[in-house]
């Protein structure tokens, strides 16, 4: 006796053709122990508004359990906005994403203005003004791709960090030359590295593509 | 939707789009490959090998070996 009164509420829920919460009212129906209390309370619920039926569903199972002391923190969460999907990982938030455009639920609350604007656009679309589509859009979504993708400088910003961060790192170099570093050792002297430099040349280092290949051993002097 | 007031941009491409890009990609890829590899082998490869060819055809080893050992490098082979 209790199966007939559920398929009933879903049988009215249908025909006013709100799917999810078809699916959200049978799927809550279904899954409570409580079934007699609750068939009651949503045969009345269907002859009221539809939008709320979720929200008096839940508190009326709130009341039956007495345990259940918190509210529904979905609803806490996103206020009066609707869930249209599953979103990236089925909790119910908005991000606007270029790779992720659909996100789980609609970007602003249903108002009265706006709801004129959804019962208009289940008729024939082309009797939509453009500011229509564009309000319509803007209570789904918060930005547009356009918006989306637009360039936005932060460039600029990091590359200036970047910089500032390279220049205090060579400040940091110059205080390690002072006063951390040992001395160079004394073959670093302009006469030790002459000297070196003519001991390569003895030896004919790099004689066909290297140091030696650019002095001229002839004349005694480097090569043009 | 008001078609007749603004102009109807052409329908871009849907499918295919990875190929295309791949096949781009690869035609990209393979000329600029060609094109280090001669690049390569004209500037760097060739260009040494002339240098090393030009450098032995007067080469005196016995000239070298000798203003070597008067500079006074060799250990060994002290100067006179």
């Amino acid at each position: 006796c209790i199966r007939p009164l559920i398929l009933e509420a879903i049988r009215h829920l249908q025909l006013c053709r709100r799917k999810a919460n078809v699916i959200k009212l049978s799927y809550y129906l279904f899954e409570l122990g409580m079934a007699n209390n609750l068939v009651r309370c949503a045969a009345q619920q269907t002859k009221a508004r539809i939008t709320p039926v979720i929200s008096q569903i839940r508190t009326a199972h709130d009341h039956a359990h007495e345990h259940h002391a918190v509210g529904d923190p979905v609803k806490i969460v996103i206020g009066n906005r609707e869930i249209v999907g599953f979103g990236m990982n089925g909790q119910p938030n908005y991000i606007d994403r270029v790779d992720f455009p659909l996100p789980a639920i609609r970007y602003k609350e249903v108002t009265p203005d706006i709801q004129v604007l959804k019962e208009k656009e289940k008729g024939d679309w082309s009797k939509l003004t453009i500011e229509e589509k564009k309000a319509l859009y803007r209570a789904s979504f918060c930005q547009t791709f356009a918006e989306m993708k637009a360039p936005t400088g932060e460039w600029k910003s990091l590359l200036g960090f970047t910089l500032i961060g390279c220049s205090f790192a060579m400040w940091i170099y110059i205080w390690m030359k002072k006063f951390v570093y040992a001395p160079l050792p004394d073959t670093f002297t302009p006469e030790k590295q002459q000297a070196q430099l003519e001991r390569m040349l003895n030896m004919q280092i790099g004689p066909i593509e290297g140091l030696a290949s650019k002095y001229d051993y002839e004349k005694g002097r480097w090569k043009e | 939707m008001s078609a007749k007031a603004v102009a109807t941009l052409a329908k871009p491409n849907m499918r295919g789009l990875l190929t295309d890009q791949i096949k781009k990609n690869l035609i990209i890829s393979t000329v600029l490959s060609f094109g280090a590899m001669f690049a390569y082998k004209f500037l760097v490869a060739d260009k040494r090998k002339l240098a090393y060819a030009e450098f032995y055809r007067t080469y005196d080893i016995e000239k070298e070996y000798n203003r070597m050992k008067q500079a006074g490098i060799f250990t060994a082979a002290r100067p006179a």
